[in-house]
């Protein structure tokens, strides 16, 4: 049953790192306090774990079928590429990671799907372009709305700190419901734990992480994504709560880190900036590359070394 | 303001399109001109309670740009195209307001 | 905390609303009382505008403790309080502008023209006034704003002739002649710093966007 405990580490960074991206423009306008974000956050992510989680385990168990002293090493493997790739700040995605450890482990024992895996990865490249599209058309559409119906300025200003809290709910249900899967569902395709069970130890771990860490990175990382108006920041999150949550009912894990930058450049583009810098699509789609490869590169070499 | 000569209140207007058009565009020597010959006559007066479309259409109509502004006989001013521009605009400004 | 906050819904926002335009009307009001004391040299209205002021000062800190208190979105705060303390500021220049008059006598040779500007600071505070509504009801502030700075480019040409003018006024001692001359700066000062605030109200309507 330790073996459990790479998962509860790489649930907990992921908590640690991931959580800055639902509140962090609610922390950082002054729009929330963090104490509250964090809590809601953690309450709603393991929410989301609990009730849809077990959605996307399947995918991630049945890339390959895995021993559980294996499924312990992915998690390490993939622990430790976030971990590396974050220092280097090339955005790393722990779905990426754990598919990509899971792959790793799948080849050496010769039962990888890699059907399945193609899939899979159409569903990444899809995550930040889906983001920008559903960012772009909520802000064009809400907005129209808002201006023909909402005529009091003080109103308008009820509406958008409700709406930052109530989105950011929803964004940090869908990152539970889509995400836990990276942290124990590798638990799950060994048989070592049921989908509940994982579903339960994976939402946990991920809410420690944030109620322990979430803060630290939350006030930088907040302030660094911000977007300068409420009503962006506010679509922004549903954007990403709403993107998620579709690759979770497709079953599919992706990165919410992609999806956050994919609605912020969305919601850029209405402004009619081009916010997209050559050098940001150049560092994500290393991102993408690198993180499945080394995470599955360092699994064989455990396996190899260790099992 | 040019004053002609002779009883009552004579008056006639000279402006700078005045001097260009019938003077210098012309090649004359303003030197040998006298303000008389190219004054505009008569000028062209407005009552002072008259309301700002009256005044807009009078100088559409003549096609000029400034107006005097009377008092029964007495000149009390001069009213310029600019001028309604800025009160049309406060007007349209202040809307419904009653103040 | 949350439920308090859905309850009283936009309580907090609506007191300080409607205190910004209490604030407003006040100005509007003190201005009209300077033009009548200026009209009919009645020193007496002039004390009462001095009392104006301090129930200004009063409504200002009213304003903005109640919006740090929690009214309103927090990167709208600054630029709120900041509106505020400009109208204020208006006041004080009133104030202080009334108080040259009762030091001084204000010669005859300008007191029209001074007049002129007194009324025309009752109009431009009037317009800040409908631009302050225009923008509680998010309307396209651009016109109100164009009109308070035709209003401000008027009383900047009567300023330039006032100026000419007062060259042409005996003045006996240095004293006479800096309360008259900062009797007029404040005079014409009044219009720029409520062009100032028009400026703040148009920052808020767009960060509201």
């Amino acid at each position: 049953m330790w073996k459990v405990l790479s998962g509860v580490l790489l649930g907990w960074s992921l908590g640690a790192n991931d959580a800055a991206n639902i509140f962090g423009t609610g922390v950082a306008t002054g729009t929330i306090k963090y104490r509250t974000a964090i809590f809601l956050t953690a309450i709603f992510v393991l929410l989301g774990a609990l009730l849809e989680g077990p959605k996307c385990m399947e995918t991630v168990a049945e890339l390959s079928t895995l021993l559980t002293i294996e499924a312990f090493y992915c998690s390490v493997a993939a622990g430790i590429t976030m971990t590396v790739l974050t220092y280097f700040a090339i955005p790393a995605s722990a779905s990426q990671a754990i598919i990509g450890a899971v792959i790793g482990a799948g080849i050496l024992s010769g039962s990888a799907d890699f059907s399945k895996l193609f899939k899979i990865i159409i569903c990444w490249i899809v995550t930040p372009v889906g983001a920008i599209v559903f960012a772009y058309f909520l802000h064009r559409s809400l907005r129209y709305v808002l201006d023909k119906t909402i005529a009091n300025i003080t109103h308008l200003n009820y509406l958008y700190s409700t709406g930052i809290i109530v989105a950011g709910c929803y964004g940090a249900y869908s990152l539970g419901s889509n995400n836990v899967a990276n942290v124990t569902g590798v638990y799950v395709g060994s048989g070592l734990l049921s989908a509940g069970m994982a579903s339960l130890i994976g939402g946990l771990s991920i809410a420690l992480g944030i109620i322990t860490y979430g803060k630290k990175v939350m006030l930088t990382v907040g302030k660094g994504i911000a977007p300068l108006d409420p009503f962006s920041a506010f679509v922004t999150i549903l954007a990403l709560s709403f993107t998620l949550h579709i690759f979770t009912q497709i079953g599919v894990p992706v990165s919410s880190s992609q999806a956050i930058v994919g609605a912020i450049v969305g919601v850029g583009i209405v402004g009619g900036l081009r916010t997209v810098s050559a050098k940001i699509v150049a560092k994500i789609a290393a991102g993408w590359i690198m993180t499945p490869v080394s995470a599955g590169i360092l699994t064989i070499l455990f396996i190899k070394l260790f099992v | 303001m040019v004053r002609f000569p002779g009883k009552g209140l004579n008056y006639g207007i000279i402006t700078a399109r005045d001097i260009v058009f019938k003077v210098l565009a012309k090649g004359l020597d303003p030197k040998d001109i006298k303000v008389s010959e190219i004054a505009s006559k008569p000028a062209i007066c407005v009552d002072k309670n008259a309301n700002i479309n009256e005044v807009a259409s009078l100088m559409e109509n003549k096609k000029i740009a400034r107006i005097l502004v009377c008092d029964g006989e007495e000149i009390i001013g001069v009213i310029a195209l600019l001028d309604l521009m800025a009160g049309t605009l406060i007007m349209r400004a202040r809307g419904e307001h009653d103040f | 905390m949350i439920f308090e906050k859905i309850l009283s819904l936009s309580k907090k926002e609506q007191e300080v609303t409607d205190n910004m335009r209490e604030h407003i009307k006040l100005l509007c009001s003190a201005c009209d009382l300077f033009r009548t004391t200026l009209e009919n040299n009645d020193r007496n209205l002039m004390r009462n505008l001095i009392d104006l002021e301090r129930e200004s000062d009063s409504i200002r800190r009213k304003i903005i403790s109640k919006i740090y208190e929690g009214a309103f979105l927090p990167y709208l705060r600054p630029d709120l309080c900041r509106f505020v303390e400009i109208v204020d500021h208006v006041f004080d220049v009133l104030g202080d502008t009334a108080r040259y008059c009762l030091d001084g006598k204000i010669p005859e040779q300008i007191k029209s023209e001074c007049i002129r500007i007194a009324y025309l600071n009752i109009k431009i505070c009037e317009m800040l006034l409908i631009t302050f509504e225009a923008l509680l009801k998010r309307d396209d502030l651009r016109e109100k704003t164009l009109a308070i700075r035709i209003y401000e480019k008027k009383i900047d040409d009567i300023k330039f002739s006032l100026i000419k003018d007062i060259h042409k006024i005996p003045i006996s001692n240095f004293w006479e002649g800096k309360i008259l001359s900062d009797f007029i700066s404040g005079l014409t000062t009044i219009s720029d710093i409520v062009e100032d605030a028009s400026d703040y109200l148009q920052i808020i309507n767009v960060s509201m966007k």
